[in-house]
């Protein structure tokens, strides 16, 4: 749900989709677009920054942060949460709240909240706007996103600047969800009903921006002057336009008439190209996007077959020609760059990668497990169970296609035989959440360390139930103790050592077989604004989309008009 | 007036028939409407399942009710003019949605199906009358090949050389973004000046099936006795041409301007995404990409009743050009 700043959403959730329609309306949109438009920012002493954070139709007023589909700019730049928390590297930076402390059972949480932050409206914020935020959602478990109040106990003010969080039983990996959660006006949201189908069409918040205008073809924001930290924003007006194709959105970009956006094509590649000075990708990765093995099936679930598939791979090919060399080859730990704090001593802080495609390796693995290769050049067990597998991918992501396709060829240079069974993404959720699947491609969920991404994939009591995400049904009694070991403390060090532990049964067990490294896109130019993050100084994902809401307000206090 | 309430009742009868169609086809679907709302949901993140039953019950996925319970409280939500709530933009309705982008939509296509219909009609009506000449056979070709054009191809045209070239006129959005929209002159002129080629190109690709329709059927009505006679009788030409030949011709392209007319509704969903236009194609696209059934039903239904309606009107209107329909026989 769109109420915590990092999201530990899906890396493929919000992608703007490459269908078959698109595609080919996209050779008539580049040209359209390659006119640039008549509407353009003035180049006058006000500072605009343009953003686009979708490609789609006319938007409709959802400015409540509790909306399923809630606008772009309003979680993060109308309202705050307690703390951001980066996440590549895991760093917090206090916002609302200044400083938390934990008590020793881990059931008690103790946020400090800042003193003389005033809403829009110049009512002074205190603790008790947070306390009655968090127990809102309990009075409304529909906006409760992240299911808080299942290990709460209770939310209470006991000061104007200390809130305290009593859990039933500890439990310190809500802390990102806490953190994250966007806190609303008391003295204003108090007799609004349920927040979830709350318009609220004059959003009071103590962000940076204040909501200017709404229009279906555009949102516009203006600096909030009663901001706590005025002097650091720059940003005097802040416009979303509709933009109907990535084309579209990309020719903007290029006539100077947007600053900001996040869409994955091929045509960014020759979009930087075209003036590498001031045009600019930074793509983040998050998340493996990964080969899910159905480990019901009595031959995926062999740990020799999965080592001959994830052996036969050529994950550089895919990168290169299916991503368009935006999504770089996993790491067999299922660890993001950034998160090499998390490795265990033998990899001496290098994240470890797969070897390039070993077709004739692969055979010998199949060989020494006692497969043998038939007449048609498939291998086959002691039974005659040949090694044929179809997997599920949505047929509207393009690139995972190519990447399949790409796998298909190498998997048969090995003896292994792939079909593409292209579905739905409703179908696809569905059979993955089902389990009706041999093998399929899907990315998982992330947050601020590798807990968040390993959690759902690989815990054994997500492997039933409304919220399935243990996909391929893993259930091992030892990754599910180290989980436990995980949650169980706010220890960092202990967190770690739990950690390594999944990480090397990831490398060792192929639980999944990561292929690529997902990532956030994220293009902007430099022609109106700098000091947008970069690889040398990642202090957020730069992504202009409502998943990275409380990293969009960052940007925003570090944006400076360019010269 | 029986006549009337007879044709009436036959395009209730449509409606409904259509309105059925419409209920009971997504349900024949394979699928479970309320697993797969449930797992795109999900896609964000962790699911409360308190959420899920509140969406299912606002969507109506949650009831027990036997399935001609669901259809008869489904005839009379649109009764009520209640379309439902839309998934893609919840918490929303579908009626909200549509309104949004509606206006948008009909004003230009209304315009443009409307300049089309009258100027190919017209061109027609004077074609079939300098039939054989030089004039005729070089229209003829030139809307031939108008005719067969491809849309997009000639919207792409237009947009580069006209709009990007030689810059005379916008080419993207529906009016000038840093305006607010109202009912400001600054606006209605921006919005005026962004609509010229978009209605430019709908009108060019357009007219000349107007105009081949009109010919080829005025041809035939001016080889009439009646036509004759009224030569015979020293009428004007003008009189022969329009009050003689034309209204007995016209009656075929009245029934396509009518079907033309109810299909605006449904957008255009190509000058939309070339022109960057707002439009009702458009939330019909998303509606069907997103899965949002409700939307996309709202938006096909929209599409049904205003054929239906345009036809009605038509029907009464033939009764004014053609006095034998007036005449219970001919229905």
């Amino acid at each position: 749900m769109a109420s915590t700043s990092f999201s530990l959403a899906q890396a493929r959730g919000r992608r703007v989709s490459t269908s078959i329609l698109v595609t080919f309306l996209g050779a008539v949109s580049l040209l359209v677009t390659a006119c640039g438009g008549t509407s353009g920012t003035g180049n006058t002493t006000k500072h605009t920054l343009t953003a686009i954070c979708s490609v789609g139709g006319s938007y409709t007023e959802n400015m409540s942060p509790f909306s399923p589909n809630v606008n772009c700019g309003v979680d993060g730049l109308v309202y705050e949460n307690l703390e951001y928390v980066n996440g590549i590297n895991g760093k917090e930076t206090p916002m609302l709240g200044t400083s938390y402390t934990w008590d020793s059972t881990n059931t008690t949480l103790t946020f400090k909240t800042r003193q003389g932050v005033k809403w829009s409206d110049n009512t002074a914020f205190s603790a008790n706007d947070v306390a009655f935020t968090f127990n809102m959602l309990k009075t409304y478990p529909t906006a409760d996103g992240n299911g808080l109040w299942q290990h709460l106990a209770s939310v209470a003010a006991t000061d104007d600047s200390t809130v305290v969080f009593t859990f039933q039983s500890a439990f310190p990996t809500d802390l990102p969800f806490i953190e994250g959660t966007y806190i609303v006006p008391q003295h204003l949201w108090s007799s609004i009903g349920d927040p979830t189908k709350f318009v609220n069409q004059t959003p009071i918040g103590t962000g940076p921006m204040k909501l200017k205008n709404f229009s279906p073809q555009i949102i516009s924001y203006v600096k909030n002057p009663s901001y706590w930290q005025a002097d650091k924003v720059k940003v005097d007006e802040l416009d979303y336009p509709v933009v109907s194709s990535n084309d579209v959105a990309l020719e903007k970009m290029e006539a100077g008439q947007a600053d900001w956006t996040a869409i994955f094509d091929p045509a960014v590649n020759a979009f930087v190209q075209k003036d590498s000075a001031h045009n600019f990708s930074y793509p983040v990765p998050v998340v493996p996007a990964q080969l899910i093995p159905n480990l019901k099936n009595p031959l995926l679930s062999q740990l020799a077959v999965r080592q001959a598939i994830s052996q036969a791979l050529d994950r550089h090919q895919m990168s290169v020609s299916g991503e368009a060399g935006f999504e770089p080859p996993a790491s067999p730990t299922g660890l993001m760059p950034g998160q090499e704090a998390y490795l265990s001593a033998q990899y001496n802080g290098t994240l470890p990668s797969f070897g390039p495609a070993d077709p004739s390796g692969a055979e010998t693995t199949l060989q020494k497990a006692g497969f043998t290769k038939g007449s048609d050049g498939i291998y086959a067990d002691a039974h005659g169970n040949k090694l044929s597998f179809k997997v599920t991918v949505p047929g509207d992501y393009s690139d995972y296609v190519a990447d399949l396709q790409i796998a298909q060829q190498n998997l048969k240079a090995a003896g292994i035989d792939l079909q593409l069974n292209k579905v739905s993404d409703d179908d696809f959720r569905t059979d993955r959440a089902t389990h009706n699947f041999e093998l399929l491609m899907s990315g998982g969920f992330f947050g601020p360390t590798p807990y968040y991404y390993l959690q759902p994939l690989l815990s054994s009591t997500h492997i039933s139930g409304a919220n399935a995400t243990n996909w391929e049904q893993w259930s091992d009694p030892t990754t599910d103790q180290l989980l436990n070991q995980y949650a169980a403390t706010s220890d960092p060090a202990a967190q770690k050592q739990a950690i390594q532990g999944l990480t090397d049964i990831m490398a060792k067990n192929l639980p999944v077989i990561p292929m690529l490294d997902a990532v956030q896109f994220f293009e902007y130019t430099t022609t109106h604004w700098t000091g947008w993050p970069t690889s040398q100084n990642p202090y957020a994902i730069g992504s202009s989309y409502q998943l990275a809401a409380g990293d969009n307000e960052q940007v925003i206090l570090h944006l400076q008009p360019a010269s | 007036m029986r006549r009337l309430i007879r044709r009436i009742s036959i395009y209730l009868l449509a409606i409904w028939a259509a309105v059925t169609i419409n209920f009971f086809l997504p349900r024949l679907a394979p699928g479970d409407p309320a697993k797969a709302l449930f797992f795109r949901l999900s896609q964000h993140g962790y699911v409360n399942p308190a959420l899920l039953q509140a969406l299912e019950s606002e969507f109506g996925l949650d009831t027990t009710d036997p399935l001609w319970l669901q259809y008869l409280k489904y005839l009379n939500n649109l009764l009520h003019g209640n379309l439902g709530i839309s998934t893609s933009a919840y918490p929303a309705t579908v009626a909200q949605v549509i309104n949004q982008d509606i206006r948008w939509t009909l004003v230009l296509l209304s315009i443009s199906v409307l300049i089309s219909f009258v100027a190919g009609t017209l061109i027609g009506v004077f074609m079939a009358w300098k039939r054989g000449t030089a004039l005729d056979t070089s229209l003829s070709a030139i809307m031939t090949f108008l005719y067969s054009i491809l849309y997009p191809w000639l919207a792409l045209l237009v947009v580069y050389f006209i709009g990007f070239k030689a810059g005379w006129l916008p080419f993207s959005d529906g009016y000038d973004l840093s305006l607010t929209p109202g009912w400001s002159l600054d606006f209605i002129l921006s919005a005026a000046q962004h609509a010229i080629l978009p209605a430019f190109t709908i009108v060019i690709s357009t007219v000349a099936g107007w105009m081949l329709t009109m010919r080829n059927s005025m041809i035939t009505t001016l080889s009439e006795d009646y036509v004759t006679m009224a030569r015979a009788k020293g009428l004007t030409t003008r009189r022969v041409m329009f009050a003689y030949a034309a209204r007995n011709a016209v009656l075929p392209s009245v029934t396509g301007f009518a079907i033309a007319i109810g299909s605006v509704v449904g957008g255009q969903l190509l000058v939309e995404i070339v022109f960057s236009y707002p439009g009702i194609g458009f939330a019909l696209y998303q509606g069907i990409l997103s899965q949002d059934y409700a939307l996309a039903d709202g938006i096909l239904l929209l599409v049904i009743v205003a054929t239906v309606v345009m036809n009605l009107i038509v029907d009464l209107l033939y009764t004014v050009l053609d006095p034998r329909t007036r005449q219970e026989r001919s229905a």
